[in-house]
């Protein structure tokens, strides 16, 4: 465990976790963004939906970066950065899978009758609209790197 | 995630509390689709208590409202909160899902169209 940051410290790097890409271990990563989001005072809508990012990058490495029943390495890190009077949560993935770039995939449509609603790359679209950067690259060593921003909304002090 | 399952005349009240997600996203497909198996595919989810949602959820919703409907049925949705209802919103969902504020309102409307 690391020590909290004093409270008249800024926002430092918040936690990691490396595990295997198996369902398993998705409390475990749950558990961090949680954390962060407490550790950092995010709002509950906020909070909400950095979970559900988490749970939706995570759970598309667990199901699609590793061929099925051999899971390779999957690392979460979560930051929480401040650039001027803005503040941000940062979320990075990584794997050791086959390439994959999630933004590469087509947003669902909308307007899709229930028949032909697609059940693949709503994670990626709710991910989309959740967050406000994404961003994906393909490292020679550290594997896919998916990264995600969502702003923090100033809170209101009455 | 816990269910509780009432059958109200034709109508079966399928009532879930706490967060549905990748890890428990297949029992609430399979509790729904014990009562479809029974021929009894008037369903209302009772979202009262449901405080989070991810795909896994919204995939389960999917195809137990594909279930209910071809089989003359449906699958009506009850007392959304506003953050679950915001996910089903951006994934296109409250178009193809009949949403209702209240449990009350989502099984007369069965009775309305019988």
């Amino acid at each position: 465990m690391t020590v909290p940051p004093r409270s008249d410290a800024p926002p430092a790097p918040t936690g990691r976790v490396s595990c295997t890409a198996e369902r398993a271990c998705l409390p475990r990563l749950l558990a961090l963004i949680d954390d962060a989001c407490e550790r950092h005072g995010v709002d509950a809508q906020t909070g909400h939906d950095l979970r559900l990012i988490v749970e939706e990058a995570c759970v598309n490495v667990m199901d699609y970066a590793y061929p099925p029943g051999r899971p390779g390495p999957l690392t979460l890190q979560i930051e929480a950065l401040t650039e001027g009077t803005r503040s941000a949560i940062v979320i990075s993935l990584e794997d050791q899978g086959m390439p994959f770039d999630p933004l590469a995939l087509p947003p669902p449509d909308q307007n899709a009758a229930l028949e032909a609603m697609p059940v693949g790359g709503l994670g990626v679209h709710l991910i989309r609209e959740l967050s406000d950067v994404q961003h994906y690259r393909r490292d020679p060593e550290r594997g896919n790197v998916f990264t995600i921003s969502k702003y923090l909304v100033p809170q209101q002090h009455t | 995630m816990e269910i509780a399952i009432i059958e109200q005349d034709t109508v079966t009240l399928v009532t879930i509390r706490g967060s549905v997600d990748s890890l428990n996203a297949d029992q609430l497909t399979a509790a729904c689709a014990e009562p479809i198996g029974r021929g009894r595919v008037r369903l209302v989810a009772d979202f009262g208590a449901v405080t989070y949602t991810s795909s896994a959820g919204l995939r389960s919703l999917l195809a137990t409202v594909k279930d209910c409907r071809r089989q003359g049925g449906d699958l009506r949705i009850a007392a959304l909160q506003p953050q679950v209802e915001r996910v089903l919103a951006i994934s296109g969902f409250t178009s193809i899902l009949k949403i209702f504020p209240d449990c009350d309102s989502a099984v007369g409307s069965f009775a309305a169209a019988a």
